[in-house]
Parts: structure tokens; C-alpha cells; sequence
């Protein structure tokens, strides 16, 4: 048990506090219940105050780790998660994590303990100038120079990280001021700054749609940070077009909804990919042209005009010239926009047909287990509490392409950075923000060894996360483009002497066991789903298996690989 | 090879010129020169000449990226843009090559 010192507990109202007691007070009054970090000597004076606040800190084994469980608790719940660490290597740590929640605009807010300010630009031990390694990985951050003006740097920060386009702030605070003594009043959330909407932008879209032939919906990641899930979904059903969706929008149409064509990009479905090469207009929602959708950025779309609503307007224009450009908040703009279109019946009845065409196959050889299909079982027998934090490689495109979600929450993966040892710290902070869901961790055994230190964080809390580790004893996507596009020329991919996971599992104090087998399947998801504790199913397939469809460097979306090819 | 000038009105506080600094070089663009000044009422202006890596950057959307900073008040398009900045107040508002 940790005890506060008598510094810590001294504050009132009416006396001057430390620094360090008005940033667990001034964290307090943006409701932050849970903060993950680890801590070290710059930020020890912090340390020194949580005991005697409201917060829960969960020490991770790692500040990579605490930074992703922090992200993770923001994907889970829309508000900033809070992460600490101290200077130096403390900070250093975090910054994967940090730009994982850039990539992806995640609300984040990562608070560093410096050294002192009369020693800092002096290379004290452990300085670094996390202001400066930070800077292009968030979106606004502090280094705070007086104790007074902690509580309005706290209060402003979650407001930056929260408005509009989220992402990740950083204040960086000295030890000095830390210590310092200072009287302040801790701010409640300050009101986010809204966007007009556009309505006239809105009025030309609705002309365009009136007149496609073959319109489509282009669905991102912005709808979920934007919070317009339920408003992209009336206006969809409402409309009648057909959508396509980008790894980061899985879930806004639940999977399995009528109008959904799948995913598009380089591991998309064919019928999403083709979709998009024959629409005549793409009403792209808070997507952002990334090149994993795109694929070849010139043929992409070629037939399409644009209508781009996104709430950060440098994304408009970005990468693809736009027709109609609807900057604003999501919200506000789709509950405006009532596009009707004209007669795409033979549009609809194409794309319906090419679903019931290309439809997945989980008709596999052998008796080995085929992930895809275990993916997909899993998900279905989970429900719609069922949410896959994903790492990143093969596996992860197996999620996005055969699980069910009912949910964007319900798919948390890392699209823009693609962070391998993203899954199991993400999926602690998914598990604490919304302990009824069932959170399942999976990964491939790299990704799984990048942050394997996370089981003694999920063993000492005792965080009833569930886990699956898909072992093919390889970096498997490197390892599929070195065989497709590096003529098999196969370059340090081989993980065949990793450890026994479910054995480190249980040295760590998990419950885990191991399949290998397609028979022990479906016993193998029985048991990880009515296990009430953290348990980890360490899943062994083949090392020749590969991701299709596969969309190559360089060509247009059209062009997918298959496994035949 | 475009030449592009930003006048940017900013808060003057710690880590707003490293911050422009740092999204112009991220974003695929390069500084050829550079004017900083305070502007009084806690804010500082300045100016910035730049070009692209390669041809197929639009300075619009680094207008809007650098405009999206939390410090940044206001920023706009140089018309006098391929004069070096610090010539401004020598060669007020006429276009000439450099």
C-alpha cells in the first residue's frame, strides 16, 4: 500500500497546493476516473499525490503500454484517456503510442514529468525534449512553466484533444513545478468550439446525388470520432445508396447490413473495391483518401465525382480534388443533408448481385485451423457485446475482413501508424472502460511478443481479458509480400523458436491452453468466452497462409490477387 | 518550382514557430526563408517562404494544415509571394521573379 506524504494531503481551498496535487485535482474535474502509467523521478512528485485523490492508476509494465491502454480507453469511450510517465525514457516510451493515437485521431492526453527548469537544456539525467520528439505526433502540446497555470493547461488540453478532429495532447511539466506551491481553481471541461454547417455545399451535394446513376457512400474513421454513427445510418437507410467502408469505419453499418459492400482498399472485398471503380459519385464521410484504401491514387474512383463532409477541412481537397466540399461537424451536416436519389435500381441490383457472387470461402484444406474461420466463429458466438482489438499483420486483416461487428467499438485497431504490440495493452484499456463487454485481445505472435509484459499487468488487476494469439511462427505479412513480391526471398521472418505462449502465460499467472487443431475450435471459443478471469488460447496455424484478396503496390483497387492467382 | 509565402498571425507563446516549422517540413515542404516578429498583444507574426518536394503539393491544404494549430489566429497567402520576406518593407506588393 502506498502511502501519500503529508505534502500531498495538506491542500484545501483555502491553502496553497503543490503542482503536483492540482494536476490529480484538475484531472478530477475533467471526471477522470482511471489514469495508466509508470513512474519515475521526474514525475515522482505526481506519484505523490495519486494516492490521495479519486484517480485509479493502473501501473502497466511499460509506457508503451500504458499509453496504448490509455488510447484504448479513449476508443472505447470517446473521451481522452490520460497516461503518465516520467522525462527521458519515460517519455520516449510513450511515443508510439502517442503517434498510434495521432494516425488515428484518438483524444489523448499524456502528461510527462521534466527535469527541473534550472537544469533543463543542460542534458540533465533522463532529459530529453519530449516537446520537441513529440511534436509531429500530437496535436497541440504545453510545457508548463508555473504551477497557477496547471489547472487551465489541464482543462485546455482536454478540450484540444477533444474538439473537432481529436488527438493526443502533451503537457510536459517540470519538477520544479511539481513542487511549486500555488493557489488555483481546477476548471471543469471547457465547451467545444462547433462548426458552422454549409448548407448551401449540402444543397449542390443533394442536386449531385439527384442525378447519379451510381452513387456511393465512401464511410471512414471520422464518423466514430465525430460521434455521427447513428446519423450515417439514417441517412444511408434512408438514401438507399450503397456504402463502402474503410478499415477504420468497420461497424458504422453493422456487418451483414444490406447496403454494406464491405471494405475497401488493399485487403478489401471485391465487391466494395469494384463498387468504387464504377460509381459515378462518392459521398466520402470522414475518410481521408489514405492509401491503403485507395490503392493507385490516380485510377481510384475514376469515374466518380466527389462530395467530401469532413470535420477537418485540410483533409478536403487533401489527396483528391473535390466537387462538393462540406466541411462542419458530421452530426450537423448529415442531419442536413437529405439527399434523394434518382432511379439506381439497376445500380443497387449490381452491387446486391456481385455480394451474393463473391462471397467469402472458408472451405480450407487439411485439418489445421483456419483463422478466418475461427475469426469469424468467434465473433458470432460472442454477440454484440463482442469487441476484437486487433494487432497488427495478417491477423488483423482477417478481423476486419470475417468478424461481425455490431459496432465501430466493436472493431479497435491500429489503421494509420499499424502498431505491432497495439492488441494487449489496448485491449486493458478497452476492458476497463466497458468491463461488460467481452474484449478479446488478438494477435499474431510477433505483435504478441512486443508487449508481452502486459500479462503481469492483467494478472495484477486481475482484468478479465480474453486473448488469442495466432501463431504461424513468422511475421506472416511480411513474409506473404516477400513470397509474392520479393520472389520468395524470405529475410528474417522466421519465428519458429518463439516460446510455448500459453506456458509463459501461466508463468505470468494467466490461465491459457493451446489448439491446433480444426476440431478444437469451437470447445477452444466455448472456453475462452465462459472463462470468468483473463485467459489466453494460443492458436497454432500454418505458416503458408496468406491474406486475399490483396490489392499490389501500385495498382488500382481493381486489380485484386487471389489466392489462385 | 512553385514559391509560396505564408503570413501567419500567432499567439506568441513557447513552441509556435517550431510548431509551423515542423508541419511545413512533415508535410513535404521546405523553408527558403523566414520572418518573425512580435506583433504586441501577446501575439507575433510572421512570414514564411516555401516550396514543395515535387509538384504535386497544393499550398492550400498547408495553409489549412498550419491554420489548424491550436495558436495559430490567422494565416493567409502572401500576394507579394516570391519576394524574400525579409525584403517586404524594400519591395512593398510587386511581383518579381527571384
Amino acid at each position: 500500500m502506498t502511502i501519500a506524504t503529508s505534502a500531498a494531503q495538506q491542500y484545501s481551498d483555502e491553502h496553497p497546493c503543490r503542482g503536483a496535487d492540482l494536476v490529480v485535482r484538475a484531472l478530477e474535474a475533467q471526471g477522470v476516473t482511471t489514469v495508466f502509467g509508470y513512474p519515475g523521478g521526474a514525475i515522482m512528485p505526481v506519484y505523490d499525490a495519486l494516492p490521495s485523490s479519486s484517480l485509479r492508476h493502473i501501473l502497466c509494465r511499460h509506457e508503451q503500454g500504458a499509453a496504448f491502454a490509455a488510447a484504448g480507453w479513449s476508443r472505447m469511450t470517446g473521451q481522452p484517456g490520460v497516461c503518465l510517465a516520467t522525462s527521458g525514457p519515460g517519455a520516449t516510451n510513450l511515443v508510439t503510442g502517442i503517434a498510434d493515437a495521432f494516425m488515428d485521431s484518438v483524444p489523448l492526453i499524456a502528461i510527462t514529468g521534466q527535469v527541473a527548469q534550472a537544469v533543463m537544456g543542460t542534458d540533465a539525467f533522463q532529459e530529453i525534449d519530449t516537446f520537441g520528439v513529440t511534436m509531429p505526433v500530437v496535436k497541440h502540446s504545453y510545457i508548463v512553466r508555473s504551477a497557477e497555470e496547471l489547472p487551465s493547461v489541464i482543462a485546455e488540453a482536454f478540450r484540444v484533444a477533444g474538439e473537432g478532429r481529436p488527438g493526443p495532447v502533451l503537457i510536459d511539466i517540470p519538477k520544479d513545478i511539481q513542487l511549486a506551491e500555488a493557489y488555483a481553481e481546477c476548471k471543469a471541461a471547457e465547451p467545444y468550439h462547433q462548426l458552422d454547417t454549409d448548407r448551401d455545399a449540402i444543397r449542390t451535394g443533394e442536386e449531385l446525388v439527384s442525378v447519379a446513376q451510381k452513387p456511393l457512400f465512401y464511410l471512414g474513421g471520422g464518423i466514430v470520432r465525430g460521434k455521427a454513427v447513428d446519423d450515417v445510418r439514417a441517412l444511408v437507410e434512408q438514401s438507399g445508396i450503397p456504402a463502402v467502408a474503410t478499415l477504420q469505419a468497420q461497424g458504422v453499418l453493422p456487418t451483414g447490413h444490406p447496403q454494406l459492400l464491405g471494405m475497401l482498399g488493399m485487403h478489401g472485398s471485391r465487391t466494395a473495391n469494384l463498387a468504387v471503380q464504377e460509381a459515378d459519385l462518392l459521398i466520402v464521410i470522414g475518410a481521408r483518401f489514405d492509401d491503403r484504401a485507395t490503392g493507385r491514387l490516380d485510377q481510384f474512383a475514376p469515374n466518380a465525382r466527389i462530395i467530401h463532409f469532413d470535420r477537418d477541412i485540410s483533409e478536403i481537397g487533401k489527396l483528391r480534388q473535390t466537387f462538393v466540399s462540406v466541411p462542419g461537424e458530421l452530426s450537423e451536416s448529415l442531419t442536413v443533408f437529405d439527399p434523394v436519389a434518382g432511379d439506381i435500381s439497376a445500380w443497387t441490383e449490381h452491387c446486391t448481385g456481385m455480394l451474393r457472387e463473391f462471397v467469402l470461402d472458408y472451405n480450407a484444406p487439411g485439418n489445421g485451423i483456419y483463422a478466418p474461420a475461427l475469426l469469424k466463429e468467434l465473433s458470432e458466438t460472442a454477440g454484440d457485446d463482442f469487441v476484437a482489438v486487433a494487432d497488427v499483420g495478417q491477423h488483423q486483416m482477417w478481423i476486419a475482413q470475417h468478424c461481425r461487428f455490431s459496432r465501430p467499438q466493436a472493431h479497435l485497431t491500429s489503421g494509420g501508424l499499424g502498431s505491432m504490440g497495439f492488441s494487449l495493452p489496448t485491449g486493458i484499456g478497452a476492458k476497463l472502460a466497458e468491463p461488460d463487454a467481452t474484449v478479446v485481445s488478438i494477435s499474431g505472435d510477433g505483435g504478441f511478443m512486443m508487449n508481452i509484459q502486459e500479462l503481469a499487468t492483467i494478472r495484477r488487476y486481475q482484468i478479465p481479458l480474453k486473448m488469442i494469439v495466432i501463431n504461424n511462427s513468422r511475421l506472416g505479412m511480411v513474409r506473404q509480400w516477400q513470397e509474392l513480391f520479393f520472389e520468395e526471398n524470405y529475410s528474417e521472418v522466421d519465428l519458429s523458436d518463439n516460446p510455448d505462449f500459453a506456458e509463459v502465460a501461466k508463468a505470468f499467472g494467466v490461465e491459457a491452453f493451446t489448439v491446433s487443431e480444426r476440431r478444437e475450435v469451437s470447445s477452444a471459443i466455448m472456453r475462452l468466452l465462459d472463462t470468468k478471469g483473463p485467459i489466453l488460447c494460443h492458436v497454432i496455424i500454418s505458416p503458408e497462409e496468406n491474406v486475399w484478396p490483396l490489392v499490389p503496390p501500385g495498382a488500382n483497387n481493381a486489380d485484386m490477387m487471389e489466392a489462385s492467382e | 518550382m512553385s514559391i509560396e509565402t505564408l503570413n501567419i498571425e500567432t499567439d506568441n507563446v513557447n513552441g509556435t514557430l517550431r510548431r509551423i516549422w515542423t508541419i511545413i517540413e512533415q508535410r513535404g515542404w521546405y523553408v527558403r526563408s523566414l520572418l518573425v516578429e512580435e506583433a504586441g498583444e501577446g501575439m507575433a507574426r510572421t512570414w514564411v517562404q516555401v516550396s514543395p518536394y515535387g509538384e504535386h503539393r497544393q499550398i492550400e491544404t498547408l495553409r489549412r494544415q498550419i491554420e489548424k494549430l491550436v495558436n495559430v489566429r490567422r494565416i493567409v497567402l502572401e500576394e507579394r509571394s516570391r519576394i524574400k520576406p525579409s525584403a517586404f518593407r524594400e519591395v512593398p506588393y510587386i511581383e518579381t521573379a527571384i
